[in-house]
């Protein structure tokens, strides 16, 4: 295996610590209480991991929730479902890659207009996130709300649409410059009559182009079965992938030698994500000072985030709300690239918005957090003792002497005396640059 | 000059003089003039045993959870009272109370004056709770402090007063009443007279009970128990009988509605007419009001086309009153459950009598015209029409807007539970959610089911609507869960809760704004 995806071993001088479970679980999830991150310190590397991505995990009920959340037929409540699933789920990795498909399979409910049929897509990414990639690719050629997204309920026999065949060259399995125009036509025509009826998919035979076709190598009458198949294997697929894992799990500009190394572990792992990500979740690079807050914090992994660290239940609908005042509103990605992230992600005016969120979530005025954050540093005394604690809970106890410095003062100051002050504290650790890195 | 040792006599002397002036005074009388909001009850034992009556035994669904805390509450109470509520009343208050509301350097300054069945319990409860007491005869006067007791033992030195006088319509004496000086409370710095502040909507509903107390010199509640719990507020002034008495036409006089038809969860009856508001918008609404309403009525005038007038043609040809009827979900069986949605809606139905036969010419080419405009915003989302109908039944005729059936995966949305209603029949229009809705208030008016009004009623059938809430309860939990951010088990609870006190009662308002006086009643009365 490439000494970059081999296992990591905790030493003295490089232990597993709160940092280390604090990164686990903020990469693979959306961060963990620090209750539970002391608890996995304790139990150590594989614990964690299994915590992480627990071989068998799903929310009791959780089936039938989503029976009742389709019931109103609202996308506010199928988002609003999907943050909660991701407070609440026992299998963090799972909900992260849900929601790292969403980005790359990007739909939006805007041109959809069925949310159902988008919950539909998330629990494909539920069901087959892990799985085989080419798997998951012949799926999401069938999702109806893909389908009705990139407009193949247009494409016919003798009229195709390019759309589809496009985007998923260019965006899902292979990236641009690996593939020619020429592919795009035919590959159109295996998808024309790929449609959607009832919120389903359906094959119109009759508007169906079965006529020989060549697309990436393969000749044939091909279906879209044919060419989602010529797509996942061709040579430029697993490192296109591997890139973007890669940018979403451990740094923003992986390197060639990483990507490389990525995408090999997967053809090694015969296509599997989840056995890729596996292995790389416990790998070298993943632990190693490259990947350790080096990515900015999505919206997603500030708002969910700042419950989980804190340990804490707050309103699914509210943070749902305030992520997409951050700018990433769930089900409805700005394009089909889906969110741009990392720097995109934070501007003057988003960290203020950011900023703002905290202040009042901490105040308890955005619903119910339980338990409040005056609770959570009522038992420290004295300034020094309450920043020592609220670094714990949100940055694992580890920040530059120049914040931890600037927190002290504004803990001595008079804005954190009194009622409220704890509250004031919290927002003051979440406004600082470390928090807003993953 | 009475010596030393004389006075103890004197002040005796003085204090059997002061209770002798006060008998069998009402407790308000004890307050000084400068209250403005008193709170009086002057038999608080009846109305405690009222009160009790009118609650009633704990809901029997109510869930064990809420009943263990609702015990541990009450039994609190009790460690904390020292004995029974029953008991203290008789000890702090045998004689009557009354509380009152002064105006202060910030807010209102609370002063009582209590007749007690044990002047000394009385005293040291008040000072247990931080206040401040001291005995004057019959009288334990209280407040935050001794400068505030002083303020009343003067006003019962000085003799009743402006509170004894006081105007008080007919009451029980087991009321809990409220007596407000609105005149007062209205030239106090910081009040607002409530007109000015209602938008459009505020206004059409609210303005004529706004006049009132914008106008109105007092007000008077009263919290009675016994057969109901009922709460009574009434103003002595009314809309004036100017133009706002367009907007509430039939003021205090009855009329007659369909009567809600067997199962209904409630109805929503009211005395205002949208014709007047929109005949003359100046005399109701403010200008930007004014405007957005122009704009409604610019497109609403085009819909019949250029020769129908929305106002002139439309609303002046319904008669009063419209009233909104609130239905229980149309049964399904097994074999519907698949295609029928999860969350299931109760209908409602509006209804009006006809004046102008002509409307219901209009009305229909207007329903076609919406159903094809709504089928062509739902073609644009990729959705399936309403499939259009017309309807002849038993009791009348119009259309019915259906949905295609469904053949997606899972249950339908929502609105698969919808089929919107237009019928004509027995001299009513009927817009129903459902066809079973519509029908069934038409089926009311051909029997000529009637029930008869006075002013504004609201009334919800608990029963009916527990059974709803039951019949919803999965999505509605699920709703807490992700609007409130509850545990499913905590949601699970609120629900349960709710479904076992909507069981156990009925709610009705009612409200009429006359002329020259405004009353408005809430009733909640316990379901056998």
């Amino acid at each position: 295996m490439n000494e970059l995806l081999a296992p990591w071993q905790p030493t003295r001088d490089d232990p597993f610590d709160l940092q280390k479970v604090g990164h686990l679980f903020r990469r693979a999830g959306f961060g963990t209480s620090l209750r539970h991150r002391q608890e996995l310190v304790r139990e150590g590397l594989d614990a964690a991991l299994a915590a992480v991505d627990p071989p068998s995990a799903s929310v009791p009920g959780a089936d039938a929730m989503l029976g009742d959340v389709l019931a109103f037929g609202d996308r506010a409540r199928v988002t609003a479902h999907r943050v909660w699933l991701a407070l609440e789920s026992a299998h963090p990795l799972r909900e992260k890659v849900s929601i790292f498909w969403h980005g790359h399979f990007a739909t939006s409910d805007a041109k959809v207009q069925d949310p159902r049929v988008m919950a539909g897509q998330l629990a494909t990414f539920d069901r087959l996130g892990l799985l085989r990639f080419d798997e998951l690719a012949q799926a999401m050629a069938r999702d109806p709300a893909l389908l009705v997204w990139l407009d193949n309920q247009l494409n016919k026999k003798g009229a195709p649409n390019e759309n589809f065949a496009r985007e998923l060259f260019e965006l899902f399995t292979l990236g641009r410059g690996a593939y020619t125009e020429q592919d795009i036509r035919e590959a159109a025509r295996a998808f024309s009559g790929w449609h959607v009826r009832d919120g389903q998919f359906f094959f119109a035979r009759f508007l169906h182009d079965d006529g020989d076709k060549q697309v990436l190598g393969r000749r044939g009458a091909l279906t879209g079965d044919d060419v989602v198949a010529a797509a996942v294997t061709q040579p430029a697929s697993a490192p296109f992938l591997a890139a973007k894992w890669l940018r979403a799990f451990v740094h923003p500009e992986p390197t060639s030698a990483e990507i490389e190394a990525m995408a090999a572990c997967y053809l090694a792992n015969e296509r599997h994500v989840g056995a890729t990500l596996r292995t790389l979740l416990r790998s070298r690079l993943f632990f190693s000072p490259r990947a350790y807050r080096t990515k900015i914090k999505s919206p997603a992994e500030f708002a969910i985030g700042t419950v989980r660290l804190l340990g804490a239940r707050a309103v699914a609908a509210d943070l749902a709300r305030a992520m997409a005042t951050f700018g990433e509103a769930w089900l409805m990605p700005p394009t089909v690239e889906g969110w741009h992230g990392e720097r995109a992600w934070l501007s003057g005016a988003s960290w203020l918005l950011r900023s703002n969120w905290a202040a009042e979530l901490f105040a308890g005025q955005r619903g119910k957090l339980q338990p409040t954050a005056a609770s959570l540093l009522e038992r420290f005394r004295g300034p020094e003792d309450k920043v020592k604690a609220a670094l714990l809970l949100l940055l694992d106890g580890e920040c530059s002497d120049e914040s931890r410095a600037r927190l002290l003062a504004f803990a001595r100051s008079p804005a954190a005396q009194g009622a409220g002050g704890d509250a004031a504290l919290l927002h003051a650790t979440v406004g600082l640059p470390e928090y807003q890195l993953s | 000059m009475p010596t030393s040792s004389s006075r103890p006599l004197l002040v005796v002397a003085f204090l059997v003089g002061v209770a002798a002036s006060l008998p069998a005074q009402a407790p308000r009388a004890a307050l000084p003039d400068e209250v403005l909001v008193v709170v009086e009850v002057t038999d608080p034992g009846a109305a405690w045993s009222a009160v009790l009556q009118a609650v009633g035994p704990v809901p029997p669904d109510l869930p064990e959870s809420v009943r263990a805390l609702l015990g541990v509450g009450l039994t609190t109470v009790r460690l904390w009272l020292g004995a029974s509520p029953a008991e203290r009343i008789e000890q702090w208050a045998r004689g009557g109370v009354a509380l009152g509301y002064a105006p202060a350097e910030h807010g209102f300054e609370p002063l009582l004056a209590m007749r007690p069945g044990d002047p000394a319990a009385a005293v040291a409860f008040v000072e247990r709770i931080g206040g401040k007491a001291r005995i004057e005869g019959e009288w334990v006067l209280a407040g935050k402090s001794l400068a505030a007791c002083e303020r009343l033992r003067r006003r019962l030195v000085d003799g009743p007063a402006r509170w004894a006088a006081w105007p008080v319509a007919e009451a029980s004496p087991a009321a809990v009443r409220v007596l407000a000086d609105l005149q007062r409370l209205r030239a106090l710095p910081t009040s607002r007279p409530l007109l000015p502040g209602l938008d459009g909507g505020g206004r059409f509903l609210f303005g004529p009970l706004a006049v009132a107390i914008d106008a109105s010199e007092r007000a008077q509640l009263e919290l009675v128990g016994g057969d109901a719990l009922q709460l009574r507020a009434r103003l002595f002034a009314g809309h004036g009988g100017d133009h706002w008495s367009r907007l509430s036409p039939t003021g205090g006089q009855a009329r007659s509605m369909l009567a809600p038809p067997t199962g209904a969860l409630g109805m929503v009856a009211l005395d205002r007419s949208l014709h007047a508001l929109f005949a003359d918008l100046q005399a109701f609404l403010r200008e930007s009001d004014v405007l957005a309403a122009q704009g409604f009525l610019s497109i609403a005038d085009q819909i019949d086309g250029a020769a129908t007038s929305f106002v002139d043609d439309l609303l002046r040809g319904l008669k009063q009153p419209w009233t909104l009827y609130l239905l229980p979900a149309a049964a399904i069986d097994a074999e519907q459950e698949p295609t029928a949605p999860r969350l299931r809606l109760p209908g409602f139905a509006l209804v009006a009598p006809i004046d102008d036969p002509e409307v219901e010419t209009i009305l229909r080419r207007m329903a076609q015209l919406f159903v094809v405009i709504a089928n062509a915003e739902r073609a644009q989302a990729g959705k399936k029409p309403f499939v259009l109908r017309p309807e002849r039944g038993e009791h009348g005729s119009g259309f019915v807007a259906e949905p295609t059936p469904w053949r997606g995966p899972g249950q339908p949305p929502v609105e698969y539970g919808l089929s919107p209603t237009l019928l004509f029949g027995h001299g009513h229009v009927v817009l129903g959610s459902t066809r079973a809705a519509a029908t069934a208030l038409l089926a009311q008016a051909a029997a000529g089911a009637t029930a008869t009004l006075v002013g504004d009623r609201v009334t919800l059938h608990g029963p009916t609507l527990a059974a709803a809430a039951l019949q919803n309860r999965g999505p509605l939990v699920v709703a807490r869960m992700l609007d409130e951010g509850e545990t499913r088990s905590v949601a699970e609870r609120f629900w349960d809760t709710f479904v076992a006190v909507a069981a156990a009662i009925s709610v009705e308002l009612t409200s009429q704004v006359a002329a020259d006086a405004a009353e408005i009643t809430v009733t909640v009365r316990r379901q056998s």
